[in-house]
């Protein structure tokens, strides 16, 4: 099972990145919501998970969200926003476009699997 | 809530959550805001009602130590790109943490993209703030430990909002 960051930030997909392997799950990476789209079209039946941010250059992680859920092959995909946006209307807008769960950074590794089991659905 | 607690609180969050420190932000002494010489500094533009700017500067040293606790201290060491990238990502994080403090208050404003830069000069806090407003808010925060990172801030007072 792999687990996927977009994320513009290198530090920031390798601190997801310790996190997702501690765990057990492949970790994949990507800098831009372009490549992340052309990576989750390669591993769409492998991938249990995304981890996106909202703020990134050219296209933003709302857009991003948009279309992977516009797209029947990759709607099914949970997808966590992992973000410095922490203001309601922002989280609002991302669960309203199919966000499973809303993480805010600042944020420690322990908080970050406890949000990844969930939403994998751990412990059910 | 003003800038200046809404970025201290910020950076209290950043050092605690992010790099393991338990120290809160003060402000930095009157020596250490006439001037700070770091090799590193990480800027964002602020946009909004009261537009305004961010850096977060630190030594070598201390960005290297950054890092290495960001990535879980790697065998080969963090590389030179890691160290800017740490920095960047670090004042993304307490420039989302002020915008959400100042929500719904004058001073609110919307990020832009960090940028970052050797700092080949001293960085003169006074100077740089000159092409903002008299009335701005400006301030320089430091840790009580983890180095010498430095926060520095100003933001233009939006019209008919008293001073912080």
């Amino acid at each position: 099972m792999k687990i996927l960051s977009i994320d513009d930030s290198s530090v920031a997909r390798r601190t997801v990145g310790l996190t997702v392997e501690a765990l057990g799950y492949e970790f994949l990476e990507a800098a831009s919501g372009a490549e992340g789209l052309a990576l989750l079209g390669k591993n769409r039946d492998e991938v249990t998970l995304v981890l996106l941010d909202w703020n990134m250059p050219g296209m933003d992680g709302l857009e991003v969200l948009q279309r992977l859920k516009a797209d029947p092959d990759l709607a099914g995909i949970p997808v966590m926003m992992v973000t410095t946006e922490v203001e309601r209307d922002n989280m609002v807008t991302a669960v309203r476009a199919g966000a499973k769960h809303y993480l805010t950074k600042p944020y420690t590794p322990e908080q970050l699997a406890v949000r990844i089991l969930q939403c994998l659905g751990a412990g059910k | 809530m003003n800038p200046q607690e809404a970025f201290g609180e910020a950076f209290a969050d950043v050092l605690t959550q992010m790099l393991g420190e338990d120290a809160p932000s003060r402000p930095a002494t009157p020596e250490e805001s006439q001037a700070f010489r770091r090799d590193l500094v990480a800027t964002m533009v602020l946009e909004g009602q009261a537009p305004g700017l961010v850096c977060l500067a630190a030594s070598e040293e201390t960005a290297r130590e950054a890092a290495n606790r960001l990535l879980g201290f790697p065998a080969q060491g963090p590389r030179p790109e890691d160290l800017r990238d740490a920095l960047a990502e670090l004042l993304n994080v307490i420039a989302g943490g002020a915008k959400a403090r100042l929500a719904g208050t004058p001073w609110h404003f919307k990020l832009r993209y960090p940028s970052t830069s050797a700092a080949s000069a001293d960085v003169d806090s006074s100077s740089s703030s000159s092409s903002f407003s008299s009335s701005s808010s400006s301030s320089l925060l430091s840790p009580t430990s983890f180095g010498d990172l430095l926060v520095w801030f100003t933001l233009n007072q939006p019209e008919g909002c008293p001073p912080p």
